[in-house]
């Protein structure tokens, strides 16, 4: 048995070189080639990943985004749903409001109505009335009206202030006594007398006729008139009728004595 | 018949033989350098098919070590995949007429024999330190150690004498039936000498990884 | 050829074929206990065969080792220079 010493040292050393050689040309490289791969696809990866992450991080803005929206729009609905209820309300409340004021206006102008419609109702009756009562008083024509006038003509020239019925014996005023038809001479000369006998002096007495006065006689001084006639009452119980809910005319045939006015006639 | 055991120097040089041996071990080494250099001359991130073979390949060698010795691998790829690709080019060198493989001879297997032995102390040592190397003899007890020390120096010889055995072996029965019947009859077992080529390839280089393995101390083995 | 030749051939010719004997029935068991692994664990098929070679490889030395002693008989007998 011999061992060539020799080439054993020489193969030792062969394979040391290969082995540093193929290190040197062969694993290395591939494996730094293998390496650097694998790092290549894990940086890949890795950033693969990154993105997926800031996808879904995007992704997660944008949901909470939306979720804000959606708070958004439902508090802009209940606002408008809110701002919607109140105006409704409020118009309803003035719709109401205006409902009644306008039924209250229009009560009131239906009472206007009514009250004016009476009234004019009234008036219409008053005149009714008086004309009624003075178509009534034209029958009542005769001596004992016409002395029943003349005595309280009488009485109403009495009723005078002293200083008018001075004024009234003033020489050279005429006085007119108006009646609702001619006078007779007799009926004229009673007339007259009573006339003067009541204001205490001789003045002048022209007498005229006016059938509008419907019955009675009056005396016209140049500065007073001794209203004393069916006219002149009935002008007066006119006056007298409106405002009043019920006028009640009295009916001028019982010929109840009313007060007398003098009137002033302007001058 | 020449006698197996012994090879014919081919040049003398004052005291210095070279035998053929190691004629035929510089020319494997500069093929297979020549193919490194030509193979990884356009590596590239997005690899060619060449590039994927010899990814492959290192790959493999990275899951074996991995899968044998439970360490990471970018230590000892070169040494073990090294020993691996050289006795197997150097098996497989007996395809071409003429040529012995190196490793049919026991000079050329004791050196490799002898590399893993400098090797397992190497390795130990850098992993663990002198103390820690010396430390892996005592497992599992302090009663192995010189048995351990024993078997550390018979696990080499047998590493050498396995690896030569068969090489030789199937050379040698090869070259026998050759004399007998020369024509196609020898292709059987010239297959089979491929077979065992490979596989005594691989054994020791599996057995180089586990005797490197051996030397780690028990927490490095852990991990 | 003397006798110390012949009984160096016997005993050469004796290695190999009782050193054959173990190694072959051991690589029969192993390759049997193997099989029924990776029948019965198809997945761990590739550790298995693995550790097979390695163990074969084991098995098949003591064959090798005991050609070697053979050749060493045939070729470089000490007790025949």
């Amino acid at each position: 048995m011999t061992l060539n010493w020799w080439t054993l040292g020489f193969q030792t050393v062969n394979v040391l070189v290969l082995i540093w050689l193929l290190q040197r040309f062969f694993w290395r490289p591939v494996s730094a080639m293998i390496t650097q791969r694998q790092a290549t696809i894990r940086k890949s990866v890795d950033d693969a990943h990154a993105i997926e992450a800031k996808a879904a991080a995007a992704l997660a803005t944008t949901v909470t985004t939306r979720a804000g929206f959606e708070a958004e729009r439902q508090t802009i609905l209940a606002d408008a749903h809110k701002a919607a209820e109140a105006a409704r309300a409020s118009l309803l409340d003035t719709a109401r409001t205006q409902a009644l004021a306008l039924q209250a206006a229009a009560t009131a102008a239906i009472e206007a109505g009514r009250q004016a419609a009476d009234a004019a109702w009234s008036g219409r009756a008053g005149q009714l009335a008086i004309g009624m009562a003075g178509r009534l008083a034209t029958r009542l024509e005769g001596a004992a009206v016409q002395a029943l006038f003349l005595d309280s003509l009488v009485q109403a020239i009495r009723a005078l202030p002293e200083a008018v019925r001075a004024g009234l014996a003033v020489d050279g005023v005429t006085l007119d006594a108006v009646s609702d038809a001619p006078l007779d001479d007799a009926a004229r000369a009673v007339a007259v007398t009573a006339i003067h006998g009541a204001i205490g002096a001789q003045p002048e007495i022209g007498f005229k006729v006016d059938a509008s006065l419907i019955g009675g006689l009056e005396l016209h001084a140049p500065h007073l008139t001794v209203a004393n006639s069916w006219r002149a009452d009935l002008a007066r119980i006119h006056d007298q009728l409106p405002g009043e809910s019920q006028p009640a005319p009295r009916p001028k045939a019982s010929n109840a004595p009313l007060p007398l006015a003098t009137v002033p006639t302007a001058a | 018949m020449n006698s197996p055991l012994s090879s014919p120097p081919v040049w003398q040089i004052g005291p210095v033989t070279i035998t053929g041996d190691v004629v035929a071990t510089w020319v494997i080494m500069a093929v297979l350098v020549a193919a490194s250099l030509l193979a990884t001359r356009h590596l590239a991130l997005v690899p060619t098919r060449t590039q994927a073979v010899l990814e492959l390949i290192v790959g493999t060698v990275d899951q074996q070590i991995r899968d044998t010795m439970q360490l990471p691998p970018g230590r000892y790829r070169a040494f073990i995949g090294t020993l691996f690709g050289f006795i197997f080019v150097a098996n497989w060198s007996s395809l071409i007429p003429g040529v012995r493989p190196p490793t049919a001879h026991l000079e050329t297997d004791a050196a490799l024999a002898l590399l893993v032995f400098l090797a397992v102390i190497w390795f130990g040592v850098q992993a663990g330190g002198i103390r820690g190397y010396l430390a892996t003899f005592a497992t599992p007890n302090l009663v192995m150690v010189p048995l351990n020390v024993i078997e550390s120096v018979t696990r080499t010889f047998s590493l050498l004498v396995r690896l030569f055995g068969n090489v030789m072996s199937g050379v040698f029965v090869v070259g026998i039936v050759l004399s007998l019947a020369g024509l196609l009859v020898p292709i059987p077992l010239m297959a089979l000498d491929l077979l065992t080529g490979a596989v005594q390839a691989y054994i020791f280089a599996i057995l180089a990884m586990v005797f490197i393995a051996g030397a780690m101390p028990p927490k490095g083995n852990k991990q | 050829m003397n006798w110390l030749a012949c009984v160096s051939i016997v005993s050469a010719a004796m290695a190999v074929s009782f050193g054959a004997i173990g190694p072959a029935l051991a690589e029969g068991r192993a390759v049997a206990a193997a099989m029924e692994a990776i029948a019965r664990q198809p997945e761990s098929a590739s550790t298995i065969s693995r550790t097979l070679f390695v163990g074969l490889a084991m098995i098949e030395t003591m064959a090798i080792y005991c050609l070697v002693i053979a050749l060493l008989l045939l070729f470089a007998n000490p007790l025949l220079k």
